[in-house]
């Protein structure tokens, strides 16, 4: 049940009229969202419901054996089960495969001959979502930053709360159970915000990403037949791909939880204005970078153990958080090059000499120019699915283009243009619901020219989000 | 500058009475697009069928005096016949209706009956449909696209029994044409960015690539005629082969709506007492002298003769004009310089009554 689909749109609205109805019963509400949450997930199979629900058993489990523990040792005995047990559904659904298919493929350069089996196992949407999710929870209990849930549906709907489940954010049970225990207040502000974000996501998704995909798709689908400005025009549409994408389904996966009174963290903070590495990584899926960050990098030893063990903290860091984004060695590749920018930046920061100034904006401009570039080139890594893509990519760009792409090019600055100017005025309001500022008559002029460029401009198609995969 | 923490401010206030009335703007402003993109497709729109329905109803619609001779058809008759020229050689005062061959004799009805109540009997009632017309189905979804109010009412749904997908079909392409026709608006978006930034030759190449695309713009005129000047001779030479191919695997038949709407309009001349000429439209002379082409016209002109056979008032005429491959855009379709060819022949066939 994507997002930008009429199913889901009947069922958010079942969803929000029986929620309505339910004003002032939280139980009964929790109790509501949490089947309609379940119907959410078994709508793409539901097989998979059961393992959704042992996550949410052996972490409900496990933090009240956490909380009630007498000792350390047990306390840790039972923060290890829920690790084992998530990382086990994860090692078990996600990287198998991938770990015995390269295992074979280093055996087989080392001329070993080896009878591996061949798996091909679905991988359950969201996965990756859910099971950091309930991690978080579970190890924030051990920290005693939080107390453990006693409710037992409260839990499972911090777990799979539909709006982000199969694609985030990736909550904090610090932030978001809280909400789920006590009353929602539904304000028209909230409502309305929330209104304007699944706007602002769909088109993002629907007019941006799926129309950047169908330029990008082909020029990646095989990159050596293309050269020059073809393969900058697929880094480019793929760069507008996944932002429109991702971004859009956070947005509207945040306005779906506004409307019902819930407040999502913000995942996106126009990333591709990162003036450097780690700013990127502050404005770009802010829930896994900032969960890599507190539950990873930190307990790693973080920045506190001098430049070498920084050094090696950061590259662990971002190598298995390209990891987590697939089980495939170009996601490696990928974090292995933000983790050497990162630490590039550190290094080139601690020199002496001239440094570009501070709050000024062509100093910003420079930044900015020289992030941008390198951001791309991540996605290229990104999206390739071979080293001879990759490959294609790094000799064909120089190679003179015999092509003609207008009409790509035009379209991508055309579908591009609205999010530039929204996100300009985002920046120089300082605040990402900068149209809420409008008056009430322009707003909603603004919602129906959205609508509007959604059910005119989107491909027909109904595409499935990036992020699902992961 | 730039590194800062971002946040969302919800530093606006609202009430849910100003919601609502932002949700009514949304609304309008959906309805004012779709409206506006509507009005821009019937007049660039890229699917040319659409744009023949909506120019000739609203020909109709403008029609201030009546005329002698109501021709009616599909767009190889659109494409054909110049009621200037009719009215240079004799006088006689015509109006172009031909629309396309996917609504087929039902569109000539609804037109017809149009000009009936409006004007009376006009002298002469023309049918012009190309040969492979006359066994289509209505397209029930075009429809929507007649611009009267009773065009999606009960009683056309019910007489031509559409329910179903066939009825969110017909809804959708009549009031959501922002959804109806996305295709169409991408490609006049295309075309719209090619006319800025490319020369005409390069442009009609770019025309000739691309199967979306019209080959050529029409001009409509307002008579209702369509001026189509390019001539294609590689494209009529394929488009002949695939007739043959089309010939060899049918039987000839009328389909019951056309044969349904035909007996209608062969009702109304008894009743309002003017005559109906059926000619048949241009046609590409090495397609026409095709044997299977020759059993298939003779297997239709005798379907039609029994059927109108009660009706005195209804001539079928078999004569074909045919032109050579640089005089058409495709086996059925003639350009603008041929027009007054096929033009003279009509009159002259039909008679000047």
């Amino acid at each position: 049940m994507l997002f930008n689909s009429w199913v889901f749109l009947a069922f958010f609205a079942v969803v929000l009229a029986l929620y309505a109805l339910m004003q002032r019963r939280v139980a009964w509400q929790n109790a509501m969202l949490l089947v309609a949450s379940y119907v959410f997930y078994g709508w793409w199979d539901w097989r998979f419901l059961g393992l959704v629900l042992l996550s949410t058993v052996v972490d409900y489990v496990a933090a009240l054996r956490i909380q009630a523990a007498p000792t350390a040792a047990l306390r840790r005995r039972w923060l290890t089960l829920s690790m084992v047990s998530n990382l086990g559904v994860l090692a078990g659904f996600k990287y198998f495969g991938f770990f015995l298919d390269s295992l074979r493929e280093l055996l087989m350069a080392l001329g070993i001959e080896a009878a591996l089996p061949t798996l091909s196992i679905v991988l359950p949407v969201g996965i990756s979502f859910y099971t950091f999710q309930t991690m978080s929870y579970t190890i924030d209990v051990y920290r005693r930053e939080l107390p453990a849930c006693t409710s037992f549906r409260d839990f499972a709907l911090y777990v799979t709360f539909f709006p982000q489940l199969v694609a985030g954010p990736i909550e904090r049970s610090v932030h978001l159970l809280p909400q789920m225990q006590k009353p929602r207040k539904l304000t028209a502000e909230g409502v309305e915000a929330g209104l304007f974000l699944c706007l602002w996501g769909l088109f993002k998704k629907v007019v941006v990403a799926d129309n950047a995909a169908a330029i990008a798709d082909p020029i990646f689908s095989d990159p050596s037949a293309h050269s020059g400005d073809a393969l900058l025009l697929g880094a480019l549409a793929f760069t507008a791909q996944i932002y429109g994408d991702f971004s859009g389904y956070s947005d509207m996966a945040r306005g779906l939880a506004k409307i019902l009174g819930f407040e999502l963290m913000i995942n996106f903070k126009l990333p591709y204005f990162a003036v450097s590495p780690s700013d990127f990584w502050r404005r770009w899926h802010v829930s896994l970078s900032s969960w890599l960050r507190d539950y990873l990098y930190i307990p790693l030893g973080g920045n506190r153990g001098g430049s070498w063990a920084t050094q090696r903290n950061l590259m662990l860091t971002m190598t298995l958080g390209g990891l987590w984004h697939g089980a495939a060695w170009n996601f490696v590749i990928w974090g292995v090059y933000h983790g050497l920018l990162l630490i590039l930046y550190r290094g080139l920061g601690s020199l002496p000499g001239p440094r570009l100034p501070a709050r000024r904006w062509w100093a910003d401009l420079v930044r900015v120019s020289t992030m941008f570039p390198l951001t791309v080139i991540g996605w290229i890594i990104f999206r390739v699915d071979s080293v001879a893509g990759l490959r294609a990519f790094a000799s064909g760009a120089w190679v003179s283009n015999e092509v003609d792409h207008e009409l790509a090019w035009a379209t991508l600055a055309a579908i591009w243009l609205p999010v530039l100017l929204m996100q300009l005025a985002q920046l120089a309001r300082d605040d990402l619901l900068v149209p809420m500022r409008l008056p009430a008559v322009l707003r909603g002029i603004l919602y129906g020219l959205l609508i509007a460029a959604c059910v005119a401009l989107g491909t027909g198609e109904s595409k499935e989000f990036i992020y699902f995969q992961f | 500058m730039l590194e800062r923490a971002y946040e969302e401010s919800l530093c606006f206030h609202t009430t849910p009475r100003r919601i609502a009335w932002v949700i009514v703007i949304m609304l309008a402003t959906v309805f004012a697009v779709d409206a506006a993109v509507g009005a821009w497709l019937d007049r660039h729109g890229t699917n040319l069928g659409y744009r023949y329905i909506a120019h000739k109803w609203r020909v109709l619609a403008d029609l201030e005096q009546p005329v002698d001779w109501l021709v009616l058809g599909d767009s190889s008759v659109a494409q054909a016949f110049d009621p200037d020229v009719l009215a240079r050689d004799t006088g006689i005062t015509a109006v172009n209706l031909g629309t396309i061959g996917n609504f087929g004799v039902t569109g000539d009805l609804w037109m017809l009956e149009e000009y009936l109540e409006r004007f009376g009997a006009p002298q002469r009632v023309v049918l012009v449909h190309a040969y492979d017309v006359w066994h289509r189905p209505l397209d029930r979804t075009l429809i929507g696209r007649v611009p009267r109010g009773w065009a999606t009412s009960a009683r056309i749904r019910e007489r031509y029994e559409i329910e179903g997908d066939a009825l969110v079909d017909l809804v959708t392409n009549r009031h959501a044409r922002l959804y109806a026709e996305r295709a169409s608006i991408r490609k006049a978006l295309e075309l719209t960015w090619w006319t800025l930034v490319k020369d005409d030759a390069e442009l009609a190449a770019i025309r000739a690539a691309d199967r979306g695309l019209p080959r050529s713009e029409p001009e409509l005129v307002g008579n209702g005629f369509v001026r189509m000047c390019d001539p294609m001779p590689a494209h009529v030479a394929g488009d002949e082969r695939g007739h043959r191919r089309s010939l060899a695997k049918r039987r000839f038949r009328i389909s019951r709506d056309n044969r349904e709407a035909l007996l209608r309009i062969a009702e109304l001349t008894v009743e309002h007492g003017f005559r109906v000429d059926i000619v048949p439209g241009p046609i590409y002379g090495r397609l026409a002298a095709q044997e299977r082409h020759e059993r298939y016209m003779d297997a239709e002109i005798q379907a039609l003769r029994s059927l109108v056979e009660p009706f005195p008032g209804v001539m079928v005429h078999r004569e074909l004009r045919t032109y050579d491959r640089h005089q058409m855009q495709n086996a059925d379709h003639i350009t603008c310089d041929a027009a007054p060819d096929y033009s003279r022949w009509l009159i002259e066939r039909v008679g000047r009554g």
